[in-house]
């Protein structure tokens, strides 16, 4: 029957490495991404960010190129999406932002309070007006100051409540927002740096801290940018649904890889069962800088929604509102944060077998004839496969599938199977073991 | 709850008020009230603003009118889109979105759409009790709905569901309908409602569907950006934000540098309301957030407000680039009202007219405000109420008769359909307010409306109206010689032949009156007295006769006949030209009963006493009986009306009868 792994050791996941081999180009200075997980761009107590505008491209998995905008770091390599700044309750947060696009650019913060925006040095000349509405000749410009090209723009703020957030252009935000301008910024609770929030009953186990940046993109109007074309909304229509700026499958690839040079973020899950050793869950915070509401399903748990756009659910007397829900239908520029664990409440194993007829491996079906399955049910247990068939299955771990429920958006370029999906990966109780 | 209306500088004058406005001119722009580029024609300039009342209230009956009706609206590079909206009268322009109704719970709420399109129109009211309407109003009907208002709320009307409502309520049939005041501590209330407009797909109309219908412009109450209204605030206000999504897609709506407090959906209120950026509004769904405004706001200060799913730009872009617009307006922090005004005193409110119109017939009320001498303030508003007063700032809105309340003398005017009003007599109260803030005393009046039973001005062309005839042959509609109207009834008196019309109605009846036009043409009677009208009890007794007789001399007379006691007494006789005259007869019966004639509204033929034991079974009106051989000629009756009440409404010859004490 299975072989609990380690018994054989199995090393047929030459395939799999394309997706696993770890550290690609660092995202940014000063950050060691792990293979997966939130990645972090961090300062100091009080940091300043040096941020730049300007245009790259990126890849999709059914091989297109597509030409996006983004902000990276500066210096640094065009990346998309933009750094997930990290930082902490009650920091003073200096955004530079300098722009190497041909028009002008700048940044908002929705859910931030008191935003100052000035130009110079910010140490020198630190920003004092309040962000507001640009106009030209009567026109709405942009819905703070921006940054004219080749030019540069400060914003800060004071992070006063710890949460999940975004940033993204007010410039425009009908072309720039889709053409990439945006990324992730998340607060951390003053000395709780691996809880959500404030509240002891939001913490999480760190090394499963992820970030789900929702998005989409329609090629045309990127072309109709690239080639100097009008660029149109009204004909908007979304062709790639994506995860921290990939389609699926790459967005399983890890973070940083070299595959996705401009893409740094992983979006895949990984994680153990919730176990006495492994007490705390997952921190899963949704973002949705996109057009529409995503209704995103885990398989495998619920998870429980503990905060939208930055508040704890908490009643005026501190009320637990967490809830548990299956699907999360994250509308454009909301964010919701989700504790997430995996139980393995039967503990099935080949002695203690689930007590139904098994399906014989050979009679499933396997897409282009590659699979996550293990060849065995039971957690931590590999078995055969059909010849022929290759598994990325590691040590027997389990693979749920995350994606948009809005099944169209499970697609690239209406080609099923792809697009804004991804997957959790659990380990057996203590990881898999090194490989050989 | 009672709500000032005196920190809203405007609001009464500017109420999307249904019945009150039956002229265009009633939607004034507010003073003050950033428009922005004047680019939309049909549209109320205020419709962010809630009134403090809307419709005619009569003690906890709320009565609006709807007229759906073919427009053009205009939005940023694109103008005289074919548009649908509701109207308040039949004499406005429909409004996209449609008058906001404002009614309070616990009141009972009767809407009439009125059709003008060529199509079935229905209404829908999400969130409320009502059978869904399958339907409708067809092509140039109506259609009525009553709705029982049970909690306070935001809510949407739209088209409903009949052939073609969803693509209606594309089109702009949906507005605003909000229950109740906002909760204690809110300075400020708006409504946000938004939808989305695709002009292709609206030109099209009414050929097209919604199969193609994909939105290039999306507007918040009716207007894309940069013509959305501002949502004005000082630091420190308190914001209620009535979301209302009208379109046919889910939006998110967020705001910028503030956050927002959702307190209820869908008209619910929350258990535990959400403190957030942006939240979801799905389509149909409707959302009440409050934004806290720091006090540290300084003035000036912009907030955006708008949509979280990137609807901001509006219509195709052309090649030199594209702006910034549509789902999207800014709350704006504004200074604190400067005090100007010294003004403590009260304005006046003149003696009230009150009268019964003839066509539709509706009530109204017409009287003056005026300041001059008490503060010299303008006039900013006035109100009025029928039945239970609702309190300073919560009645019906008056127009004033110019267009606009800016003078510090305005003659103003409010109107109401009558069908609203109970039979019997009604309370009236009028107030007015100047631009200091300062309420007028009431004044009051009231009006009486009849228990109106059968009327006939006979230009059906028929009789049908009648319970029976008798003579037809001497019986005739004509056009020749109407007294009122087109056509008159025409009575061949020959010989002692009888010829009458009968309204089998009454039934026990002991109160009775009736008016109608009389010509006698110089009909002869022999010299004796002819009964021209004649009320009866089924016994077959008379209650009362009014008899007609040219004398020998010549002279033409009427005179009332009473049964008193057992025994018919006579009035004496009133003489009258050979020319039309109001006949107009009242009837009662009680120990001081009998009946009174007047001949146009003066000469008096009466006859009192005790007729306690008759009663009113049939009622003739024609050559019924007295005349003789030598009887002979025509006589001509019209606009005839009859109450079960010692009042009617005339049909002739008054437009504008005064029943009130002026």
């Amino acid at each position: 029957m299975g072989r609990r792994f380690g018994a054989r050791r199995v090393a047929a996941f030459v395939a799999a490495l394309a997706l696993l081999v770890p550290f690609g180009a660092p995202p940014a200075a000063g950050v060691e991404p792990t293979e997966s997980g939130i990645v972090c761009t961090s300062g100091d107590a009080n940091p300043t960010f040096h941020l730049v505008a300007g245009a790259g491209n990126i890849g999709t998995p059914d091989g297109n190129t597509i030409r996006m905008w983004s902000y990276a770091a500066d210096p640094g390599a065009f990346q998309f999406p933009g750094p997930t700044l990290c930082v902490v309750e009650d920091a003073v947060v200096t955004v530079v932002l300098r722009n190497e696009l041909d028009e002008p650019v700048s940044i908002v913060f929705p859910g931030q309070a008191g935003v100052l925006a000035g130009t110079g040095d910010p140490d020198v000349t630190p920003p004092t007006d309040p962000v507001a509405p640009q106009f030209d000749g009567g026109n709405l410009v942009s819905l703070v100051q921006s940054a004219a090209p080749g030019a540069t723009v400060n914003y800060r703020f004071v992070a006063s409540s710890p949460g999940t957030y975004l940033y993204e252009s007010g410039t425009n935000p009908a072309k720039q927002v889709q053409m990439g301008l945006y990324g992730g910024l998340v607060v951390r609770p003053a000395g709780q740096p691996s809880q959500a929030y404030a509240e002891a009953d939001t913490a999480f186990n760190p090394s499963t801290e992820y970030l789900l940046l929702m998005s989409e993109v329609d090629p045309a109007l990127h072309q109709a940018v690239e080639r100097g074309l009008p660029y149109d909304p009204s004909t908007y229509h979304p062709r790639y649904w994506m995860l921290n700026g990939r389609s699926f499958p790459d967005t399983l690839a890890p973070n940083g890889s070299p595959l996705l040079p401009t893409q740094p973020y992983s979006s895949l899950i990984h994680m153990e069962p919730r176990t006495d050793a492994n007490p705390l869950p997952a921190l899963v915070r949704y973002v949705n800088v996109g057009t529409r509401s995503h209704p995103f399903h885990p398989h495998g748990n619920h998870g429980r929604i503990i905060a939208r756009d930055g508040r704890l659910l908490r009643g005026p007397s501190t009320q637990d509102l967490s809830y548990e829900k299956f699907l999360v239908n994250i509308g454009g520029g909301q964010t919701w944060d989700a504790l997430y664990d995996w139980r393995d409440t039967e503990l099935w194993t080949p002695s203690h077998p689930i007590p139904v007829d098994l399906p014989q491996p050979q009679d499933a079906a396997y897409k282009d004839d590659v699979t996550w399955y293990a060849g065995s049910p039971y957690l931590g247990y590999t078995d055969d496969l059909p010849v022929g068939v290759t598994s990325f299955n590691e040590c027997g771990e389990y693979y749920h599938m995350w994606h948009s429920h809005a099944l169209n958006e499970a697609a690239n370029y209406e080609a099923a199977g792809g697009g804004m999906m991804t997957l959790q990966r659990i380990d057996p109780p203590g990881g898999c073991p090194p490989a050989p | 709850m009672r709500r000032s209306l005196i920190r809203r500088a405007g609001v009464a004058g500017t109420c999307l008020a249904l019945v009150t406005a039956v002229v265009p001119v009633a939607f004034a722009a507010r003073p003050g009230t950033a428009v922005g580029t004047p680019g939309v024609a049909t549209i109320g300039p205020s419709a962010a603003a809630i009134p403090s009342a809307s419709c005619t209230l009569v003690d906890t009956t709320r009565t609006c009118e709807l007229w759906a009706k073919t427009g053009t609206i205009d939005l940023p590079g694109s103008s005289g889109i074919t548009t649908l909206g509701f109207a308040p009268s039949a004499g406005t322009e429909p409004q996209v979105p449609g008058p906001t109704i404002k009614a309070n719970p616990g009141e009972t709420l009767v809407v009439t759409l009125h059709n003008t399109l060529a199509e079935t129109v229905s209404l829908a009211f999400p969130g409320q009790a009502l059978a869904p309407d399958t339907a409708g109003a067809p092509a140039g009907g109506d259609a009525t709905y009553t709705l029982a208002l049970d909690g306070s709320g935001t809510f949407l009307y739209e088209a409903g569901l009949t052939p073609n409502g969803p693509r209606q309520v594309a089109m702009g049939l949906y507005g605003a309908l909000v229950v109740g005041g906002p909760p204690p501590g809110v300075d400020k209330d708006s409504l946000v409602v938004f939808g989305g407009i695709d002009p292709q797909s609206n030109n099209a109309w009414p050929a097209g569907s919604l199969n193609d219908y994909e939105p290039d412009y999306w507007v918040i109450n009716g207007r894309s950006y940069p013509d959305t209204e501002s949502i004005d605030v000082r630091p420190g206000d308190t914001l209620l934000l009535r979301y209302i999504n009208a379109g046919l897609g889910e939006e998110s709506m967020g705001v910028l540098g503030l956050r927002q407090t959702v307190v209820a959906m869908d008209g619910t209120p929350l258990a535990w309301p959400m403190d957030v950026v942006a939240e979801t509004v799905p389509a149909g769904g409707t959302m009440e957030a409050i934004v806290e405004i720091p006090a540290s706001a300084a003035v000036g200060d912009r907030y955006a407000l708008g949509s979280g799913h990137g609807h901001i730009f509006n219509g195709p872009s052309g090649p030199d680039g594209l702006p910034m617009g549509g789902l999207l307006t800014f709350i704006t922090v504004v200074p604190e009202p400067v005090v100007v005004s010294t003004d403590t005193q009260s304005p006046l409110v003149g003696r009230l007219a009150v009268g019964i119109t003839q066509a539709t017939p509706r009530v109204v009320v017409a009287t003056t405000a005026d300041d001059r001498g008490h503060g010299g303030s303008a006039i900013r508003g006035a109100e009025w109420f029928i039945g239970a007063d609702p309190g300073a700032g919560l009645a019906t809105p008056m127009i004033a008769d110019d267009g606009s309340f800016d003078g510090q003398f305005e003659r103003i005017r409010g109107e109401a359909p009558v069908s609203m009003l109970r039979p019997g007599r009604h309370v009236i109260g009028v107030r007015a307010v100047d631009a200091a803030g300062n309420w007028a005393a009431l004044g009051t009046s009231w009006i009486a409306i009849p228990d109106t039973r059968l009327k006939d001005d006979f230009e059906s062309g028929t009789l049908a109206a009648w319970s029976a005839t008798r003579g037809t042959s001497q019986l005739a509609v004509r056009a020749a010689g109407a007294l009122e109207g087109r056509r008159s009834l025409n009575i061949t008196v020959r010989g002692a032949a009888a010829a009458y019309l009968v309204d089998a109605s009454p039934s026990a009846w002991t109160v009775y009156r009736a008016q109608f036009a009389f010509q006698p043409r110089g009909t002869s009677t022999g010299g004796r007295a002819m009964d021209l009208f004649v009320g009866r009890a089924a016994s077959g007794a008379v209650a009362f006769r009014i008899q007609y007789r040219r004398t020998s001399a010549g002279l033409l007379q009427v005179r009332a006949v009473s049964r008193i006691g057992a025994a018919d007494r006579a009035g004496g006789w009133v003489t009258i030209a050979n020319r039309t005259h109001q006949l107009d007869v009242t009837w009662r019966a009680s120990a001081t009963g009998g009946v009174t004639l007047l001949v146009d509204g003066r000469s008096r033929s009466a006859v009192n006493g005790d007729n306690r034991a008759v009663r009113l079974d049939d009622v003739r009106l024609g050559a019924i009986a007295g005349m003789s051989a030598g009887s002979t000629g025509r006589l001509v009756v019209d606009a005839f009306v009859s109450a079960r009440d010692t009042i009617v409404a005339p049909l002739w010859p008054a437009p504008f009868t005064r029943l009130g004490p002026e």
